[in-house]
């Protein structure tokens, strides 16, 4: 302590260390809240209804084709209602929902997002959802996805403002398993028509990174 | 070139006094202790992370100012060394 | 001049960077990547992930999940990326542990398959993924993006690291 710089140094590290352990109970406090009184990770619950597939076929590498081969891609419509405020606490940066879909293809289990959201306020942390549709086109990554069982979840991820992330699943509810129609032959050319319409629209730019 | 650097280096130092030193240093332990728990506290009981940063800021920035300028009463008490004798009477 | 003095201080020196380099290393061998620490360069996880926000990453996974955010490097490319799992399938043909991934920013409006090379539409957990990101602590690297983007900011940083070791000699 006996020069300036000394003791501005000490001061810093002092203050730097300190404010590792705030870091260390605002981790820790709002790890608590998540579990009491109301545990989240069992108690959030969804709802879901309505899920429809559509299906389309189409040939471009940005919808899964590869060789020129076209591809299956599927999209859905859905119910959705849940409620994500319990997830909002002091260390809460946004909540990242995510739909998605298990199925069984090959032999081994692979799981697409049919959609998702970016929950920023407990304001809006009630998701109610009416013949919404999916945001993404999703194909299977060998065979198609026609006659697949899809099984739906909606998870959730909170993104904290320090500290670890934290993932978690909802308790879905209602019918949440759908089968994709297999597709039929006739429909193979109307749908690639389409494909080439569509692919000439697709000019969205992309941010590296 | 040194010795303008060596001049330099003997502004810079600023000391303060030996009792004071071991002042500062209790003063600052304190102070940051008690800012960083009322700011953690104060925080959860707002739930608002962005009120523990500024408490502690200015918890921060209220022991910088305390302790690290040489203010005149931190240099009071000035060790007196012992003088240098001249050993003539030898 | 005193001699000794300077080689005590030379050697301090490399202390400091010698342990520097193994606190790095270990943590590497601790999370099994080749940068367990990464800085946001891009805003396109936004509002998750601004730019200089530090992501902590671990990659003892064999497996990663949908919805998991994960840092990828291009072939040839130096930048790491991070990007959210959007799928997750396995390849038949392949042995069953390999995985291929679909990544999307949560903030571009559509999936990363533009910006892979070799005209790849997945990648591969094994070869491309770095790390799947655990931990976060906000806006502390954005020192490294400042002295590596703004050369004042560079010189700013070696005029005060030279004044200091100038002047410090403590």
């Amino acid at each position: 302590m006996f020069s300036l710089t000394q003791r501005f140094q000490v001061v810093s590290n002092q203050a730097i260390t300190f404010s590792l352990v705030i870091i260390a109970f605002v981790v820790a406090s709002s790890w608590i809240q998540l579990l009491y009184p109301s545990n989240v990770f069992q108690n959030t619950t969804s709802a879901i209804a309505n899920v429809t597939p559509s299906m389309t076929l189409r040939t471009s590498r940005y919808y899964g084709s590869q060789n020129g081969k076209p591809k299956e891609n599927v999209r859905v419509s859905f119910d959705l209602e849940s409620d994500f405020s319990p997830l909002f606490n002091w260390n809460t940066k946004q909540i990242f929902v995510y739909l998605t879909a298990n199925y069984n293809s090959s032999g081994s289990i692979n799981e697409v997002t049919f959609w998702d959201d970016i929950i920023t306020s407990k304001d809006k942390a009630l998701v109610q959802l009416k013949n919404a549709k999916s945001k993404y086109t999703v194909w299977d990554l060998e065979s198609g996805l026609s006659g697949k069982e899809l099984d739906f979840k909606l998870h959730w991820n909170i993104q904290p403002w320090v500290g670890p992330l934290v993932y978690g699943e909802t308790d879905i509810s209602g019918d949440h398993k759908l089968t994709v129609e297999a597709r039929k032959k006739n429909t193979e050319s109307g749908d690639a028509e389409k494909v080439s319409k569509r692919k000439k629209k697709r000019t969205k730019k992309q941010k590296v990174n | 070139m040194s010795a303008i650097l060596d001049e330099i280096q003997k502004f810079l130092v600023l000391p303060i006094d030996f009792p004071s030193q071991k002042r500062t240093f209790e003063l600052q332990q304190n102070i940051l202790l008690i800012g960083a728990i009322a700011a953690s506290i104060y925080g959860f009981l707002t739930q608002s992370l962005y009120n523990t940063l500024i408490c502690y800021g200015v918890t921060f920035v209220v022991t910088l100012l305390l302790v690290v300028p040489p203010y005149p009463f931190y240099n009071k008490q000035k060790l007196q060394w012992v003088q240098p004798k001249l050993a003539t009477n030898l | 001049m005193n001699i000794r003095l300077e080689l005590a201080k030379l050697l301090n020196l490399c202390f400091v960077f010698a342990s520097a380099y193994m606190f790095w290393q270990g943590l590497s061998l601790f999370a099994n990547t080749d940068s367990p620490i990464v800085v946001v360069l891009s805003g396109s996880m936004e509002p998750a992930f601004q730019r200089g926000d530090v992501l902590f990453l671990w990659n003892r996974n064999t497996q990663n999940k949908v919805g998991d955010i994960v840092v990828y490097e291009n072939e040839g490319q130096d930048i790491p990326i991070v990007h959210r799992v959007l799928r997750e399938h396995h390849s038949k043909s392949e042995s069953q542990n390999k995985q291929f991934l679909l990544t999307k920013g949560d903030n571009n409006a559509v999936n990363d398959i533009s910006l892979y090379k070799n005209k790849k539409i997945y990648l591969s957990k094994e070869k491309d993924i770095v790390g799947t990101v655990k931990g976060y602590l906000p806006q502390i690297g954005y020192v490294t993006i400042w002295v590596s983007e703004s050369k004042y900011a560079k010189y700013t940083l070696l005029a005060f690291l030279g004044l200091s070791s100038l002047l410090g000699g403590e």
